[in-house]
């Protein structure tokens, strides 16, 4: 035991040191929240900006000019944006879709021309659950996704660091027993993982509630969902962590661990996007395919329902794959020859 | 010229054949692109349609009140209470005819009621249609024809670019990083060849494998567009579109050599490759914004330029200008990365990969350091003090400068082992100088608001963007006191203190007193604010260079701010006209003068 | 053929410290000898050899190879000599054939393939030229490695440290070659801490320590100034009396 923590100790040690271990794995998951709500409001505010100091020309008969709002121009000629056209009751505003000038003046005649007829919206869903709902559709995919990605890089590093710079000689040749070295690499990638998955946890938690503030909507995310949520996540997390660990695994060099490793958490990516669409569900279609289950069991836990038997299976899988990836690996690692 | 060029000619032809040999590059380069992308997106497409198609089959149960024409795939339900039904999931969604028009409940919880609501609405507008005393439609008069074209214009320089980059990335890393790991750059650099000369070869290799992506993804778009979407385009719109994006390739090469000559090892090459492939597509999507439409001006930015001027082609107009005007722009942004990339591999320290930033310092060059102040200055910012600022805006507001800026800005030049006196500059200044603040701080809201309406011709922003920026029901002078001495205070010493005081280790102080205000603009974290307050940065730079001291630099600040307050308690409405002209002048004048 | 005269490079160490790597070194070379520089680790031998080869500029002095200035006609001085050392890899995915050809082509010479064949009989790897050199044992890849240095038959040879790692036989093939290349009035300058090497090789010796020159001249010479018989012992009497 005290070998095997000292082979994690030093292992970490080489990990936490490597800068572009920190930066892709901490920091990108990190930032990315932030950038894209970042990113997004200022895309809003310039669309924003630049309709209100549009006026689009537009062509209206003589009966509805009355009706007009001042933010679009009243002008005779073919070159308008768009065109209205009265015929008995019936108004038709000609317009182009392709062309956003032309669709905005459709949006600004249809709301000022048509009648007020409000269709009043309710939520029944409890008010404070509005963005925990998107959360819950989005975070647990994000999240699995992230900390895949992140943990490409010790996963390659484990693996093949020691072949190429002749580390592995170093350690073999001391007496501590070889399946030490093996669990003390595989340990600190799942430790690097969880270390990722935090970090995008942080960050998408803090970017929610500065939307959350920006918008004046509550997040209504029950702390307990949450914790209930985050083991389920983790294991997600490290099963997908696995999956590019034994792909890695057999790789020579650090290029060919690349491609194989990121081919593997492509997998895994497309697997979890599957569980993020909107229309998916824990049922009998989806509910076997491992991953996707798991994130859908996730978007559960975190609305509050019970997962159920698909929960289970999904933890009955994840703990299979991760198992059965850790364990070749494990495998590939220990016969590996002394060259 | 012609010695020069037969020594290209052989490093590309020996590259070449390296990376031929490398049988996982040609399934990069060739399969993906021409295979994996057109399957999975139009793939994609399929799936994404048929689930649509089995949506909308499904029948969903609803409730009316009263009873009203419903589509197909709604069904009615008899329910008590259309609330409570909907809320233990009897049904999915519910509508009452009122006076005034209709009542929907829905669940966000659950996506069949989204849907369910949708129909319901459609089914209530209907209804009205027929009721109403004016029927209001719509007519769009695109052919669908075009519509598809226009779409896929915009989509297609996303595609020809990410296959570019992925191609290109892959190839820049194998041959320019790869040859450091591998040891062989030493072999080239030990023979007589001129240095730009190797990096050259290896640049034709990676332009040759982006402009063999670039062409063999257009014709996979085609293909695509063509047999798997119905879209029509025409082979020559392609082959233009293709011709238009070769500047592009020769531009994203050099970026992409340059940024695998600066990595020492793989590992790091990924990592620092890794924005050159973000920043491109970012920039390419932008031109998909609404309104963002294709000028002789627009043609001129980078990257976005040429992804309208793609648009405009395959949607099927573009005048010739501005196509020109894209694509002359491209070639000479491609021919300056060229140059500043030779310039990088003529350097021994990236040549050998043997930098640091202990080598940087020693030299006395901290600007690495001044950047690394700014990430956690922004970092903190974004999590620690908008987090506490959305708390409670006037103690979040303290926190953020007493508690984050000033420390910052204090450890720094400890950490660095640095005098924090003298980094800052924390000196006594003469009284000349106090007023030159004060006359420079009283003005400066004069121009920032001159400096908004001249950005306001490019970039209008939205009447939202200033609402809630500030509380409202607070008194005065905590106004004043959170939002104009303490920033006054703590701002400066971050970044007329402590950045401009890093950053002028190296090159002139205008250039220090200009990035300073770079960052100090981007600090505000807003497109509409970065102008405004990197002209104030410059001129509080100035301030401060000329007294020498950070301390009336407060003071310009402090007042800025407070001014601002004052008109936004008092109600003033800060209207731009010739006495905010002449305000900025007196700023100005008021620098100048000795 | 090689003329240094206090040449100085600084590098920076793990503390952040300046520290002088070669310190106003001076040494020459001329045609037609094998002059050794021997030191231990870390004494500079490697540094002033880079220099040489203009690898690396050196922060001051100056030094000429082949009668070219190794700042202002880098690549005059490049065309002149042959560079091997430890870190100079080969490219895996060509073969030997292939990177003679390559290396002679950027080398300047019009017979480039010529060379390349006469190369590789002259190091005995004709019979594995065609397969790509990641498929090479250490041993054949080492002999790969020499001929790329010397295809193009340069008249001064920098070799740094070329026996670490390398095959006793080989060893003896690269002595032979480089007391032939004397013969035919190369200018040899070879690097090595292993004093057997040198006392077999060198004409003259170069005692480098700590970025400094200790001494220099035949072994004879030296033997005669420090009182000790072998070399090492004389190799160690310059060390210790030399307080760093």
């Amino acid at each position: 035991m005290r070998v095997l923590l000292a082979v994690l100790d030093a292992e970490l040690r080489q990990l936490l040191r490597d800068i572009n271990t920190m930066l892709f794995s901490v920091m990108t998951p990190l930032f990315l929240f932030p950038l894209m709500l970042f990113l997004f409001s200022q895309g809003q505010a310039l669309v924003d900006g630049w309709e209100e100091s549009l006026r689009p020309r537009v062509v209206v008969p003589d009966a509805l000019a009355a009706e007009l709002p001042d933010n679009v121009q009243r002008v005779s000629g073919p070159d308008a944006d768009a065109t209205v056209v009265l015929d008995g009751r019936t108004v038709t505003v000609r317009y182009r879709s392709g062309d956003p000038v032309s669709d905005l003046a459709r949006r600004r005649l249809v709301d000022a021309l048509d009648e007020p007829w409000d269709i009043e919206s309710h939520d029944v869903a409890p008010e404070k659950e509005a963005l925990a709902s998107v959360l819950a559709q989005m975070l647990p995919g994000l999240l699995v996704t992230l900390a895949v990605i992140a943990s490409m890089y010790p996963a390659m590093e484990a693996v093949v660091a020691d072949r190429e710079r002749g580390t592995l000689e170093t350690t073999l040749v001391t007496a501590a027993p070889r399946w030490a070295f093996v669990a003390g690499k595989l340990v600190s990638v799942g430790l690097i993982t969880l270390l990722a998955m935090t970090a995008t946890l942080v960050g998408a938690l803090v970017t929610l509630f500065h939307l959350a503030f920006l918008i004046d909507a509550p997040i209504g995310l029950p702390p307990a969902r949450l914790v209930a949520f985050l083991p389920l996540a983790a294991l997600t997390a490290l099963a997908g962590a696995s999956i590019s660990l034994v792909a890695a695994a057999p790789a020579r060099s650090f290029k060919q661990a690349q491609n194989t490793a990121s081919t593997a958490a492509a997998v895994v990516m497309l697997l979890a996007v599957l569980g993020m669409l909107p229309k998916a569900e824990l049922g009998p279609e989806l509910g076997f395919i491992p991953i996707t289950n798991a994130v859908l069991s996730m978007r559960q836990v975190l609305l509050g329902n019970s997962i159920g038997v698909w929960g289970a299976v999904a933890v009955v899988e994840l703990l299979v794959i991760g198992g059965l990836a850790t364990g070749w690996t494990a495998r590939t690692l220990s016969r590996e020859e002394l060259r | 010229m012609s010695a020069a060029a037969r020594v290209l000619w052989v490093i590309l032809r020996s590259e070449l054949r390296q990376h031929l040999r490398d049988p996982l590059t040609l399934v990069l380069m060739v399969i993906v692109p021409l295979v994996v992308y057109p399957l999975l997106g139009a793939g994609g497409s399929v799936v994404v349609k048929r689930s649509q198609e089995k949506a909308d089959a499904e029948v969903l149960d609803v409730a009316t009140e009263p009873a009203f024409a419903l589509p197909d795939n709604l069904r009615r339900i008899d329910v008590p209470d259309l609330e409570a039904a909907v809320r233990d999931g009897t049904v999915m969604a519910a509508a009452r005819r009122t006076t005034e028009g209709a009542e929907v409940w829905w669940d966000s919880r659950e996506p069949d009621s989204l849907d369910a609501r949708t129909r319901l609405r459609t089914a209530l507008s209907k209804l009205r249609k027929r009721e109403a005393a004016r029927v209001v439609k719509t007519k769009d008069t695109m052919t669908n024809a075009e519509r598809a074209r226009q779409t896929a214009g915009g989509v297609l320089p996303l595609v020809l670019l990410f296959t570019l980059l992925t191609g290109g990335l892959y190839t820049a890393l194998d041959v320019v990083t790869g040859e450091k790991e591998r040891g062989t750059i030493e072999t080239l650099l030990t023979t007589a060849v001129d240095r730009r000369l190797i990096l050259g070869g290896k640049f034709l290799l990676v332009l040759s494998f982006t402009t063999l992506s670039t062409v063999l993804s257009g014709v996979s778009s085609w293909l695509s567009a063509r047999y798997l979407l119905d879209i029509d385009l025409s082979a020559g719109v392609v082959t233009l579109a293709v011709l238009l994006f070769l500047p592009m390739a020769v531009l994203l090469s050099a970026v992409l050599t340059a940024a695998a000559a600066w990595a020492s090892d793989f590992k790091s090459g990924q990592v620092l490759t890794t924005p050159v492939l973000v920043v491109p597509l970012l920039l390419a999507a932008g031109a998909l914004l609404p309104g963002v439409a294709l000028t002789p001006v627009t043609a001129l930015l980078p990257v976005t330029g040429l992804a309208l001027a793609l648009r405009e082609v395959v949607s099927g107009h573009g005048a010739p200008l501005p196509l020109a005007v894209g694509f002359v722009a491209h070639g000479a942004y491609a021919f300056g990365a060229l140059i500043l990339g030779s310039r990088l591999m003529g350097r021994e320290d990236v040549i050998l990969g043997s930098r640091g930033s202990s080598q940087r310092r020693l030299r006395g060059d901290y600007r690495a350091d001044a950047l690394t102040l700014f990430a956690i200055a922004c970092l903190s910012l974004w999590f620690l003090g908008q987090t506490a600022q959305a708390l409670d805006i006037r103690a979040g507001m303290a926190f953020t400068q007493v508690g984050l800026f000033l420390p910052l800005a204090l450890a720094t030049p400890w950490w660095l082992g640095l005098s924090i006196v003298d980094t800052l500059r924390i000196h006594r200044a003469p009284l000349r100088e106090w007023l030159r603040a004060v006359v420079v701080g009283v003005s400066l809201p004069g121009l920032a608001l001159c400096v908004g309406e001249l950005v306001g011709l490019v970039l209008p922003a939205p009447s939202s963007l200033f609402e809630g920026m500030f509380p409202e029901d607070v008194p005065l002078w905590q106004l004043l006191l959170f939002f104009a001495v303490l920033p006054g205070i703590c701002e400066e010493l971050l970044f007329r203190g402590a950045f401009f005081g890093l950053w002028r280790s190296r090159g002139t102080p205008g250039l220090a007193v200009v990035v300073t205000a770079l960052a100090f603009g981007f600090f505000h974290l807003s497109l509409f604010r970065f102008f405004p307050t990197m002209v104030l940065g410059v001129l509080l730079g100035f301030v401060s260079l000329r007294s020498r001291s950070v301390l009336p630099g407060m003071l310009a600040h402090a007042l800025n701010n407070g001014l601002a307050m004052v008109a936004l308690s008092y109600g003033w409405s800060l209207e731009f006209g010739w006495p905010m002209v002449v305000t900025a002048a007196v700023a100005v004048v008021a620098l100048v003068l000795p | 053929m090689i003329v240094a005269e206090g040449l100085r490079k600084a590098f920076i160490n793990g503390e952040g410290q300046p520290v002088l790597a070669v310190d106003g070194v001076s040494l020459d070379a001329h045609a037609g000898e094998i002059v050794g520089l021997l030191g231990p680790n870390g004494a500079g031998k490697s540094t002033t050899m880079r220099m040489l080869s203009t690898l690396i500029a050196p922060d001051s002095g100056s030094a000429r190879v082949a009668g070219h200035d190794v700042r202002s006609a880098p690549a005059e001085v490049r065309r002149s000599i042959g560079y091997l050392s430890a870190s100079t890899g080969l490219f895996g995915r060509l073969t030997p054939r292939e990177v003679l050809v390559y290396v002679a082509t950027l080398q300047g010479c019009v017979d480039a393939e010529a060379r390349a064949e006469a190369s590789l009989d002259r190091f005995d790897i004709r019979k594995f030229g065609n397969v790509t050199c990641d498929r090479l044992s250490t041993g054949m890849k080492q002999k790969v490695s020499i001929a790329r240095a010397v295809v193009h038959d340069p008249p001064v040879l920098i070799f740094d440290e070329p026996t670490s790692g390398l095959d006793v036989l080989v060893a003896q093939e690269l002595f032979a070659f480089l007391e032939e290349a004397r013969k035919r009035g190369r200018c040899v300058l070879y690097s090595t801490h292993i004093m057997g090497e040198a006392e077999r090789l060198c004409d003259r010796v170069v005692v480098i320590h700590a970025g400094v020159v200790l001494a220099s001249g035949t072994v004879a010479e030296l033997r005669v100034r420090t009182g000790r018989e072998r070399l090492e012992e004389v190799f160690v009497q310059l060390v210790r009396g030399h307080a760093p």
